[in-house]
């Protein structure tokens, strides 16, 4: 289902909060500890987005340099948790992120982090259709907070459309 | 003389005589209940009450398992000016983000959360959009969602510009009241937060109805507890105008309240909205009982000069009516052991008990107390103080001496009259009379109950009859029938399904998309529509949480006799919390009416034993139900219901009430075994009971007024209730009683008549008669 999108863009989201100067992944990652939460939209159900809210808690470890994402997000129509791991390697991030939806399963996920903005992109399998799901994430900083814009898939175009933006001031 | 109290008596008297041993050892009672105070809990609960293994409760819970807990649902009433327009609709669906983000809750519904379907494909589509337009515009919207889904209309008024979010609590939280009680204050605090200022919140649903039980059970215990110790000492000075008198009277009170808190910690039972009063109610009996007590030895120390003798005296003469005063109390709670509530039952344990330590404060206590104060030169004799209510038994003399089969008669008319109303008179319970007055809570429930069009709901499930979910068309025919049974009897915007839900698909393939949304849902977190295992659909019925239960039993009927023309009407679960009120009220409630029966019963029984004379027991009995059945009259004038605390407040009475005849009786039986004749013997026992009757039934009086600061609507109706039982119980006591005596005695004569004594009646009749 479509809510998994909004949790995973959600999730993208908590690995914001970049300091000013260029940093590794790593220190990107670290910088993202802490507990978050804002509005903004997503797409939910059908093909509209609709408003969203989340509430996020990131824990960073050092040994892995992984950062772990625990939370939830919620519509009008219902709330989901989003939780996952992602870890860093040089500039790249990589990781596999479990929603808690029944059905679908992430089959795929990178990023990358430069210049102020971190680009992850996600596959994920609906397996009760068989259906292949991709999302991808646009993170970059604003003044007082950040802000993502989501991205769906579309395979009629072949090309990544809106699919929603939210903003998540740490708590 | 006094032998009524069944020699209990000499424990007081085995206190006085070894002071050392009974101080240490009500040190020791104190030092347990002590111990256990800390451990005191409560409930506020409002289902505590109901027996658990009964069928209808089992349906209910049954219900909760195959659907989901919709007990635990917490409705949150927005209210503001602005809610109608775009900026204000906006506001609303941010707060029910954020409500749905608070920890604890598992969902928030709001009218943004009505599910809307394309007609032709069946999927899920948003009727709002993201940024919403003008306010004509949103209005629009509303209009036309609340057009196509009327019980839309629920959660939104627009007359009153109310909207309702309804939050659902997680499944971990719901199944402790604890637990969920502080879910609920988590999102009551997180919702308030992000309201914004014109918006005003008010909460309602079984959850904060608890949690707010509980917090005002928990104030009252603190406020009535130190308020009835604060009256009762007050009424302890004015009656001795003594501050040694006012403290040595409140110390079986404070005993009293200690210990019964100890013993309820000592069982590990937790106060409820029943038993909170428990306390309160052996305080004051304590206080009443311990001024007797006190009264009596301080009127011997105006006479005699040895202290300890006269304190010997006054357990002899008093302790014996504090004995029986709390055996026929004790038996009036000993009486609801016969309802099937475990919580009765535990009520009438913790009663029985509570009034058993209330003795042993007084028969214990108070003497080991004034035994130290008369070691310590505290105590002064050969003061001389006129009772207070000195002339009572001289007033009504006249009444009763002159034509005492008038009265007799006349009680015996009210009696049959009374009793007659009391067919008509029906079991009631009211959600709101539990609730806390003045509470954001009530507001919320009265308001809920006005915009949602009911707040109670009747559940309806509907068993399939084939495999498939509601995917099945046979499945789906079923449950359309029953919707439209249902909205036949209520009417359809009281009515909800997801008959509606299917009504705006225009093909199979949508309906069958929209099934298997719904049944995917309902495996996965249960909801109000589909059985979690896919067997069973659930049509909900919106009933005003101010419906009588008489009526709701009534409407339930007619619903299980429309059913019953479909071919699996007898496989229709009919449940919800009004259904299951309904039935186990109206049962409990009689029940309770027997359990009153039971300790008229018992206490005019004991009276009898007490006094060995079946005269007495027959001339008791009017005097004694005219009180209960003229409380019952009045509440059948109310308004024709009686509520289950009313029948424990009565029945509660009637065991305090009693007294006063046993009282009277035993002096009477006193003088005639001294040799009076039955007028001079009876006018005796007024003249010296009567006062003590009056100042008695004053002291638990006004020391009930103390129930008027409650929160909790049940406690002031039962302290009222209470007052005036004792009122009528007094003044029946007082004029019935003894015109009932002279009359049966008069009877007896005729019948059965004795040889004449010295002192006979035919000779003292003129005598009797010329008394003052």
């Amino acid at each position: 289902m479509k809510f998994t999108l909004f949790c995973q863009a959600a999730l993208a989201l908590s690995l914001l909060q970049a300091p000013a100067r260029a940093e590794t992944a790593s220190e990107f990652l670290k910088s993202l500890e802490g507990d978050f939460s804002g509005r903004g939209s997503a797409v939910v159900v059908g093909k509209d987005t609709t408003k969203i809210s989340c509430k996020l808690s990131n824990r960073f470890e050092e040994s892995s340099n992984s950062l772990n994402v625990a939370g939830e997000c919620a519509s009008t129509k219902g709330k989901g948790k989003v939780s996952g791991t992602v870890t860093a390697s040089n500039d790249q991030l990589k990781g596999n992120f479990v929603s808690t939806r029944q059905n679908v399963k992430v089959t795929k996920s990178d990023g990358q982090y430069a210049n102020g903005k971190m680009v992850l992109s996600t596959m994920m399998m609906d397996e009760k259709v068989g259906r292949l799901i991709r999302v991808r994430q646009s993170v970059e900083r604003t003044d007082g907070g950040i802000k993502a814009t989501f991205f769906t898939y579309d395979n009629a175009t072949q090309e990544y459309k809106p699919a929603g933006s939210i903003s998540l001031k740490k708590q | 003389m006094w032998r009524v109290g069944f020699g209990l008596e000499k424990l007081g008297l085995l206190a006085q005589r070894r002071p050392v041993l009974f101080s240490l050892l009500v040190l020791v009672l104190i030092a347990v209940a002590g111990v256990n105070f800390r451990n005191v809990a409560f409930t506020g609960s409002v289902l505590a009450v109901l027996p658990d293994s009964s069928r209808a409760f089992r349906d209910y819970e049954e219900i909760k398992d195959d659907y989901r807990n919709f007990s635990r649902d917490v409705t949150v009433l927005v209210e503001s000016d602005r809610l109608l327009t775009s900026e204000g609709m906006e506001a609303l669906r941010n707060l029910q983000l954020d409500i749905s983000l608070s920890d604890g809750v598992t969902n928030a519904s709001s009218i943004f959360s009505v599910p809307d379907f394309d007609v032709d494909s069946g999927e899920v589509v948003e009727w709002f959009p993201e940024e919403l337009g003008s306010d004509g515009e949103t209005a629009d919207l509303v209009d036309r969602l609340i057009a196509k889904y009327p019980p839309a209309a629920s959660l939104l008024d627009r007359q009153r510009k109310v909207a309702v979010i309804i939050a659902t609590l997680t499944a971990g939280v719901q199944e402790d009241d604890g637990v969920s009680f502080e879910a609920f204050r988590r999102l009551r605090e997180d919702a308030l937060a992000a309201a914004p200022e014109d918006f005003k919140l008010s909460f309602t649903g079984l959850t904060p109805i608890g949690a707010a039980i509980l917090e005002t059970l928990i104030d009252d215990q603190v406020k009535l507890t130190g308020l009835g110790l604060l009256l009762g000492t007050l009424i302890a000075y004015l009656i001795f105008r003594n501050f040694l008198a006012a403290l040595l009277c409140a110390i079986p009170p404070v005993l009293t309240a200690l210990w019964a808190f100890g013993l309820f910690a000592f069982f590990g039972i937790r106060i409820n909205y029943l038993t909170t009063v428990l306390p309160s109610l052996a305080l004051i009996l304590a206080f009443a009982d311990g001024i007797f007590l006190y009264f009596r030895w301080q009127t011997l120390n105006s006479h005699h000069h040895d202290a300890e003798e006269n304190l010997t005296e006054a357990i002899t003469r008093v302790g014996p009516a504090s004995s029986l005063t709390s055996i026929t109390t004790a038996l009036a709670f000993l009486s609801f052991a016969y309802a099937d509530s475990e919580a009765l039952k535990e009520f009438a344990y913790l009663g029985a008990g509570a009034v058993s330590l209330a003795f042993i404060a007084v028969i214990v206590g108070l003497p080991v107390s004034i035994h130290w104060a008369i070691r310590l030169g505290l105590a002064r004799t050969g003061i001389h103080k006129e009772p207070a209510f000195q002339r009572v038994g001289k007033q009504v003399r006249p009444a009763i001496i002159g034509h005492p089969w008038i009265l007799a008669l006349a009680g015996v008319v009210l009696v049959g009259v009374l009793c007659y109303t009391q067919k008509d008179i029906t079991a009631e319970y009211r959600l709101v009379e539990y609730l806390p007055s003045d509470s954001n809570v009530r507001y919320g429930e009265l308001l809920a109950d006005e915009v949602t069009g009911g707040r109670a709901l009747m559940l309806i499930s509907v068993p399939f009859a084939e495999s498939g979910g509601l995917e099945n068309p046979a499945n789906r025919a079923r449950l359309e029938a029953v919707d439209a049974v249902a909205a036949e009897q209520f009417g359809a915007d009281k009515v909800f399904s997801a008959r509606q839900l299917f009504a705006t698909a225009s093909s199979e393939t949508a309906k069958a998309k929209i099934a298997g949304l719904l049944g995917e849902a309902a495996e996965r977190e249960g909801t109000s529509l589909e059985s979690k295992r896919g067997d069973a659909s659930l049509v909900t019925v919106r009933l005003s949480s101010q419906m009588p239960v008489a009526q709701v039993e009534a409407e339930t009927r007619a619903l299980r006799k429309r059913l019953s023309a479909l071919s699996y009407g007898a496989d229709v679960r009919v449940t919800g919390f009004p259904v299951l009120m309904s039935i186990e009220f109206t049962h409990l409630i009689e029940q309770l009416r027997i359990s009153l029966i039971l300790a008229i019963s018992f206490g005019v029984v004991i009276l009898g034993i007490a006094t060995r004379s079946p005269l007495m027991f027959l001339a008791a009995t009017t005097p004694n139900l005219l009180p209960i059945f003229f409380i019952l009259s009045l509440l059948y004038l109310k308004g024709g219901t009686v509520n289950m605390s009313e029948v424990v407040a009565l029945t509660l009475a009637f065991g305090i009430a009693i007294d006063n005849a046993v009282h009277l009786i035993n002096v009477f039986d006193s003088q005639r075994k001294e040799g009076k004749e039955t007028r001079h013997a009876l006018a005796s026992a007024l003249e010296e009971a009567g006062p003590a009757l009056t100042a008695g039934t004053v002291i638990i009086c006004v020391s009930f007024v103390v129930t008027q600061f409650s929160a909790m609507p049940l406690v002031p109706a039962l302290g009222e209730l209470i007052i005036a039982t004792l009122v009528v119980a007094l003044l029946s006591n007082l004029l019935i009683l003894p015109a009932n005596i002279l009359t049966l005695e008069g009877l007896k004569q005729r019948f059965f008549p004795s040889e004449p004594q010295a002192g006979s009646d035919a000779a003292e009749t003129q005598a009797g008669k010329a008394q003052p």
